[in-house]
């Protein structure tokens, strides 16, 4: 059994509010299997938010990301007789959402970055909402964040994908190695590489 | 430190996040205050480290869910997934019931094969021709996509196809109006020419987030419509948005001596008394006249008065209020997944929505037009509203999409009433509103078995058959050839469609019999879809 994790929704299994729930989950991803369709749609009504939260952080762009969010609960409801109900639901869709976002960086690296069509294109809420507080604060935070997803994707992909589950995320190794689908002594080597790559970058040590 | 004395930057990292001892700690804020180097960069992973707080908090922007939830239930719908296994299905595996005794008229069974395989077009009386799968987009079918159709014989790009995603007023199709079955029921393929009447507006999709949108008075002619390019020829206004084309595909509108060349984009091109003005609202178009060349970016527009030279002065930028009204139109409602028309006619569903004149409707959130119009959607459920006089949105119904069927819902006193679907407890009660008439299936069934006569009459006893089938026969290798043809008859007696959709006999011979029965000329009488097979004993 995998440990408790603040982002991933995973929590005291042995608590009746998490038992009950658990339960609740289990019922509903059966009546999914059987093909109830009022059963997917409670799922993905449940699920939506933090799928989107997901894949749009990791990947800090917000232009295909209503086809990234389609393209998780495809693979999941496809899926959903794999799922052994060992991880919380939310996990499982946690490890696809790092699956597609890691196929979607590596599309992006083989082909070049379209323009961005709006300035809204690049921005999410965060920015929105910094935006609407102070302009100059909000600008130098637009930019520190652009610094950010800049020095993640001068990155390969799976090294960032590690460094962006463990400092942003705050994930611990085994939750990684989860995730991934790699050992945690892989994923401790590619983190520590990854580190020093990323904070080079962000110290401008690069340029 | 480093070699060079400065302290590495992930270490720096390291004492930021509290990872390192005391000692160490001690050690680089006493190197901070004396190197500037390093204080400095010490600055910018402290806030790189406060953005990665904030990025880790973030709430996702608004996405449209309800839309995202209806394409997924489409995506993943049992209907969907047999339409495209038998669309996609290689032609040479595909078996219909076939009439007893070879060529000649198709029993009932065969008939009702014809339609559920998707001939529809036929039946509304236009030309239908059935085109080569178009490009599918969705992550989804792709990976569905279990053969593709081999390649023609004489490696022309594959032909595009577009359907009908909104229709309002007065529509024509190759100069003709067509009823809504016949027109939603249709795919628009290369040479179609579609116009609008003083209250028409026409939308077609061609690709995922792909159409064009005619607006009233307008007239648009696909001369070129394939995977190697699509060539528009317009008068009066259309509106596109277009998602980036397939690599080496091309795009252009036509409008006049003038020529339009897009990749992906949004834009408008008002042709009208040879005065032109193209408005781009993102994205890049660039305007030529065969000698000049102007490009014009998102938020540009650019006007030409009839005979007055393409000049870049005629590039103006676009101020804020109009763009934003330009951006509204230019949302034609799209369907927000694609796939091959013929799988979508049997797994979208068509909405005939009827409101007062100026009242605006949304469907799942997304505005889609004004008064009464039908809409292609996807089948499952969809949320309708209906602003009032005042423009304030009303609560609403839900309605039930059925692969393949219609709904109909109209604005009414008091509420919103659906028809022919599960309305929600804010919906009014249901009306008996009925579906749009369709054509009785016996008047079909007249048609076929009418043009089906016609055509054996002129190929049964064709010599010309005989000479096809030669090269075969001197090998002693014509026993048990057959070709079996799926023929889209159009009321004037052309042929709509052309397609083999059974051989077992070599490409030239094939080719052969194909130019025999496009040669055929039909009396003018009922439109129909018929197959016809030459079959060799």
């Amino acid at each position: 059994m995998l440990g408790v994790s603040r982002k991933t929704g995973r929590e005291d299994a042995a608590s009746p509010a998490a038992a009950q729930e658990r339960a609740d989950e289990a019922e509903l991803v059966r009546r999914c299997r059987a093909g109830e369709r009022a059963a997917q749609e409670e799922l993905y009504r449940r699920h939506r938010r933090q799928v989107g939260a997901n894949l749009y952080r990791v990947l800090g762009r917000r232009d295909d990301l209503d086809d990234l969010v389609q393209e998780v609960f495809v693979i999941a409801f496809r899926g959903l007789d794999r799922f052994r109900g060992e991880a919380r639901l939310s996990t499982w869709l946690y490890r696809i959402c790092v699956n597609v976002a890691l196929a979607r960086i590596r599309a992006r690296a083989r082909r070049p970055a379209p323009v961005p069509l709006t300035a809204a294109a690049l921005e999410g809420s965060e920015a929105g909402a910094a935006r609407a507080a102070d302009p100059e604060q909000a600008l130098s935070a637009k930019q520190d964040r652009e610094r950010v997803y800049r020095a993640l994707e001068a990155m390969p992909p799976k090294k960032r994908l590690v460094l962006y589950l463990h400092e942003i995320e705050g994930l611990d190794l085994k939750e990684i190695a989860y995730l991934v689908g790699a050992h945690p002594v892989t994923v401790r080597t590619r983190l520590f590489y990854a580190r020093r790559e990323f904070y080079r970058h962000i110290a401008g040590e690069d340029e | 430190m480093s070699r060079r004395g400065h302290v590495p930057a992930h270490r720096l990292a390291a004492a930021a996040a509290g990872r390192l001892g005391e000692r160490d700690r001690r050690r680089i804020s006493r190197h901070l205050e004396r190197c500037r180097r390093c204080a400095a960069a010490g600055e910018r992973i402290a806030r790189a480290r406060a953005a990665m707080d904030r990025i880790a908090t973030a709430e996702p922007p608004d996405i449209g869910w309800e839309q995202i939830g209806v394409r997924l239930y489409w995506e993943t719908s049992s209907a969907r997934y047999a339409a495209l296994r038998r669309e996609r299905r290689p032609w040479w595996r595909r078996r219909a019931p076939l009439v007893a005794g070879g060529a000649g008229v198709l029993a009932a069974a065969a008939a009702a094969a014809v339609i559920a395989l998707g001939a529809r077009g036929g039946d509304g009386g236009g030309a239908a021709p059935v085109a080569a799968p178009a490009p599918a987009t969705s992550p989804g079918a792709a990976a569905d996509a279990p053969a593709e159709r081999p390649p023609a014989p004489d490696e022309r790009p594959a032909a595009l196809a577009g359907v009908v995603t909104f229709a309002r007023g007065e529509v024509l199709v190759d100069g003709a109006p067509l009823p809504l079955d016949a027109l939603f029921d249709r795919s628009i393929a290369a040479g179609a020419e579609l116009s609008t009447g003083g209250d028409g507006r026409l939308v077609v999709q061609f690709g995922h987030r792909s159409g064009l949108a005619l607006e009233p008075d307008s007239r648009a002619r696909l001369r070129r419509f394939d995977r190697g390019g699509i060539e528009l020829e317009v008068d009066g206004v259309v509106e596109l948005d277009l998602a980036p084309r397939e690599p080496g595909q091309t795009f252009d509108v036509v409008a006049g001596r003038h020529r339009i060349s897009v990749r992906g984009t949004a834009f408008r091109v008002d042709h009208r008394d040879g005065a032109l003005e193209v408005a781009c609202a993102h994205g890049r178009v660039v305007v030529s006249d065969g000698e000049r060349e102007v490009a014009l970016d998102g938020g540009h527009s650019l006007a030409l008065l009839r005979e007055v030279v393409l000049d870049r002065a005629a590039r103006r930028p676009i101020d804020p209020a109009r763009l934003a009204r330009l951006e509204e139109s230019l949302a034609a409602p799209l369907l927000p997944a694609w796939t091959e028309p013929r799988a979508l006619f049997e797994t979208s569903s068509r909405l005939e929505m009827a409101a007062a004149p100026g009242r605006r409707v949304r469907v799942d959130g997304a505005w889609v037009g004004e008064g009464s119009f039908a809409l292609r959607v996807m089948s499952g459920r969809h949320h309708i509203q209906v602003a009032d006089e005042r423009g304030a949105w009303g609560p609403g119904a839900w309605i039930e999409a059925e692969p393949g069927g219609s709904q109909a819902a109209r604005a009414a006193d008091g509420g919103l009433v659906v028809a022919g679907a599960r309305a929600s407890a804010s919906a009014v009660a249901s009306a008996a509103a009925p579906d749009a008439p369709r054509r009785p299936a016996a008047g079909r069934r007249e048609a076929r078995r009418l043009r089906s006569a016609q055509l054996a009459a002129a190929l049964d006893e064709s010599s010309r058959a005989r000479q096809c089938i030669e090269p075969l026969e001197k090998r002693d290798l014509a026993a048990g050839s057959r070709v079996l043809f799926d023929i889209g008859v159009n009321p004037d007696g052309s042929q709509g469609h052309l397609n083999v959709v059974e051989s077992n006999v070599p490409s030239a011979v094939e080719r052969c019999l194909r130019h025999l029965v496009d040669s055929v000329d039909l009396p003018a009488g009922p439109a129909a879809t018929v197959r016809y097979e030459f079959a060799f004993e």
